[in-house]
């Protein structure tokens, strides 16, 4: 059968081609090939659609290659090839043919699928469309267990239901479903979906919607090794049952104030046989179910200060197989938000979360049961000097607390804060020349709950500042020039709290520099080259406590412990034909010297095409 | 309609005892184990070290913490087995809550008298790592040495193979693992994905 479909695709390529010189779409060609050191990728695709007034035509071939070089040569291969066309035998009643064959291999293990469908979309009744289909699909495995051939005849139907109004409602629907009879793994699928909206008063609306998925399946499921000894495989039965509810709601009460309510409810199980042949195998009926729900305020104060004050509950239960992983967890969440345009040219945001969620165990009290603490809060200010010059400045604040309850996982409760402040200036200097710049610093705490000994601390301090220049200097139009310059600094300690205050024993710490160069140039209107330079430095230093000979007492010296020096030099290359066709080359070479490493040098290469012809 | 929905929205979260003190947080009790051995993940090595040592000494927490949100876990060998098998879901959508269910279904089974499950990563002399200012990949030749004990006897199983872990550094976090790529070794038909799927519920 893949064979035959084989020969059939090509001869049906042949009859396209020949009569595509009259057919106004475009065949899209895409070609891309990327290497990195020893991973070699390609990933080609070509696509054409024929329209031949009551017949319209598809055709989309994929082929996806993987070379691993080393340690050994690997080949991975991905083909497929898929014609679907559409047949008007009359005004809304089609004849929508289909065939698919693909070819994925791994070394010598190969999978071949085909599959030949006919549908029928009837569009003529008043209330539903509907398209019932059979099919015929073979699987053919080579070199693997379990080899062998899986063939059958599917056949289905999916209906949709032409928009009604019922009650002010405008009701959607659809039912789908399908069945294939393969001859080891047979599977059913059944999907249903109902849903609405309704709009009332000016802006008020309501949605909705309903979603049923049902399906049964088999598949080969292989032993695990440790009882294995025949290496054996067998056919598991699984039954997947995903029923999901959600709605929305936006209502304007009294005083303009926006409303807005959302939820959703979920239940998800699967249930296998023949059961379990170990204890610990995965496949045993499990379900989880969750409901959430969310309210927010919206109020706009004289159409310059915006005000959102929300709150969100969420629940949820999960039930696999035993008492140490079932739980069930509950949510609360307060969130605001407050914006405001001050005066034209300066505007300030604030936000902010907190909440927490709590894990429980399902049946009976769990070890890990468990609070998480959540709070984050940002702002924003917004300052615009002139028509050249304008800045951003941040601040924010994050903590997130875990605190497990039982005694055997308590020592590990935390509390890790950090606290951001950032600015960043873009100032046009002239009408060639930009400047960006960025500064921030950052501190990230660290604090235990159960600190056992101030000097076997596991609190943590780590800090971080940066710097950040980028210039754009356009020479001429087809010119520019694109220097930066980055510096970071960071440092890293323990935390101990001493004399009534906290105080950080650096343990390291780095400095990066980045130079970075790049040219953009258009030698032609569609031709762009972009060469670029990059050198990269960082150093770090461990902070040592030696003993002062001279004075008998404990100093602390900066020992050097990394020298690590990149060079990065490159170009790219795009060639635009038109709007939607290009080619893009990009080559860049790494030359990395790291202390007491050596030298290591990469290459990157990638190729992409775009062509219509 | 107003007034409805005022009623709705009150009988929804009144009666469904849909409302928790976002503030609130119980009390804990005094530990009696330790924190397991972690240290600050500001390089992208620490980052493996920490899993290495949350791996061996069964710690979910400290695990758990060496993931990105976004994570993503892809083996795409084991994956294209899966698919020809008809059970292509177990790889399907593995992200960090599942990476986490999954270990939490994982350790418990190895901390049992008589099991155990010891896990090694050694740089890789073919793929050299790839360290940036803020992202990474880093390749390890992973070995993992599973026993598993009955009433009769013990039964040892050693999986290797190649693994790339692609690190990046947020803003307002450390350094975590936001890819993990599965290689498994030529001629090895089980792999750590393997071993790892049977835990998925």
């Amino acid at each position: 059968m893949a064979r035959n479909l084989v020969i059939f695709f090509c001869g049906l390529y042949l009859v396209c081609a020949v009569s595509m010189a009259e057919q106004p779409n475009p065949s899209v060609l895409v070609f891309g090939f990327s290497q990195n050191n020893n991973t070699y990728t390609w990933d080609n695709n070509y696509s054409k659609g024929f329209d031949f007034g009551r017949l319209q035509c598809d055709l989309n071939i994929n082929t996806t290659s993987l070379l691993l070089k080393k340690p050994s040569k690997r080949w991975q291969e991905q083909v497929s090839a898929v014609f679907d066309a559409e047949y008007s035998i009359i005004d809304g009643l089609s004849l929508a043919p289909l065939m698919s064959h693909s070819r994925n291999a791994l070394q010598d293990r190969i999978v071949y699928t085909s599959e030949l469908k006919l549908s029928i979309p009837v569009r003529k009744l008043k209330y539903v469309d509907i398209t019932p289909f059979a099919a015929n699909r073979a699987i053919k495995r080579l070199g693997d267990d379990p080899s062998g051939v899986d063939k059958g005849l599917g056949y289905g139907i999916l209906a949709n239901g032409k928009p009604l109004k019922i009650l002010g409602n405008n009701i959607g629907s659809m039912v789908s479903y399908k069945y294939y009879d393969l001859s080891n793994i047979p599977f059913t699928e059944f999907d249903a979906g109902l849903s609405g909206s309704m709009t009332f008063h000016k802006a008020d609306t309501v949605t909705w919607q309903l979603r049923d998925s049902e399906s049964t399946t088999r598949y080969y499921s292989r032993v695990r090794p440790s009882t294995r000894d025949d290496d054996s495989i067998q056919i598991m039965r699984q039954v997947k049952v995903d029923r999901r509810a959600e709605y929305l709601a936006r209502i304007v009460l009294p005083l303009d104030i926006a409303a807005r309510l959302n939820g959703d409810l979920s239940f998800l199980s699967y249930y296998y046989s023949p059961g379990s042949v170990s204890s610990t195998l995965g496949q045993a009926d499990n379900y989880t179910e969750g409901r959430n729900y969310y309210i927010v305020f919206d109020k706009i104060l004289r159409n310059r200060l915006k005000l959102s004050a929300g709150y969100r509950y969420g629940w949820g239960e999960e039930d696999y197989r035993g008492d140490i992983l079932d739980q069930w967890m509950e949510l609360g969440e307060f969130s605001f938000n407050a914006s405001s345009e001050i005066i034209p040219g300066d505007t300030v945001a604030f936000d902010g979360i907190v909440g927490v969620t709590s894990y429980y165990g399902l049946k009976t009290s769990s070890d890990n049961e468990r609070d998480v603490k959540t709070q984050i809060y940002n702002l924003r200010y917004r300052h615009i000097f002139n028509r050249y010059f304008a800045g951003n400045f941040r601040t924010g604040y994050s903590n997130f607390h875990q605190i497990y309850t039982s005694s055997i996982y308590s020592a590990n409760n935390n509390q890790n804060k950090t606290y951001l402040i950032q600015t960043d200036f873009a100032w046009s200097i002239a009408a060639n020349l930009t400047i960006n710049q960025i500064f921030a610093i950052q501190a990230n705490y660290i604090i235990y709950d159960f600190v056992p000994s101030q000097s076997a601390t596991p609190n943590r301090i780590f800090r971080r500042g940066l710097s950040e220049t980028r210039f754009n200097f356009k020479m001429t139009d087809r010119f520019s020039l694109m220097p930066a310059y980055i510096y970071r600094y960071e440092d890293y300690g323990k935390l101990i709290y001493e004399e009534e205050n906290w105080q950080m024993a650096t343990g390291w710490d780095r400095r990066f520099h980045n130079l970075n160069f790049k040219v953009g140039y258009f030698p032609l209107a569609n031709f762009y080259v972009e060469p670029e330079y990059s050198w990269e430095l960082k150093r770090e230093y461990n902070h040592i406590a030696v003993i002062d000979q001279a004075e008998g007492v404990d100093i602390i010296e900066r020992e050097l412990r990394l020298r690590d020096l990149k060079q990065i030099a490159g170009v790219l290359v795009v060639w635009s034909f038109s709007q939607s066709e290009s080619l893009r080359f990009s080559y860049s070479r790494r030359e990395w010297d790291v202390k007491d490493r050596g030298k290591d040098i990469s290459e990157f290469i990638n190729v992409s095409v775009r062509y219509q012809f | 309609m107003k007034k409805t929905f005022l009623i709705v929205l009150t009988v929804i979260l009144g009666l469904g005892g849909c409302l928790k003190n976002p503030v609130a947080t119980r009390d804990a009790q005094d530990p009696a184990g330790s924190t397991g051995t972690w240290d600050t993940p500001a390089t992208p090595e620490q980052v493996l070290i920490n899993m290495i040592y949350a791996y061996n000494e069964k710690n979910i927490q400290n695990y758990q913490l060496c993931f990105a949100n976004d994570f993503i876990f892809s083996a795409t060998e084991d994956s294209i087995e899966a698919e020809a098998q008809g059970n292509g879901y177990l790889f399907r959508g593995w992200d960090k809550s599942v990476e986490v269910s999954v270990t939490e279904n994982l350790f418990p089974s190895f901390t049992a008298e008589g099991n155990s499950l010891d896990m090694v990563l050694s740089p890789s002399s073919d793929y050299p790592d790839s360290i940036g200012d803020s992202l990474a990949v880093m390749y390890r030749e992973y070995s993992l040495r599973i026993v598993t004990a009955d009433s009769l006897d013990a039964d040892t199983t050693i999986i290797q193979g190649l693994v790339s872990f692609s690190s990046s550094r947020n803003p307002f976090n450390w350094w975590s693992i936001y890819f993990w790529q599965e290689i498994p070794f030529d001629g090895t038909d089980y792999s750590w994905a393997n071993l790892k799927a049977e835990y998925r519920n």
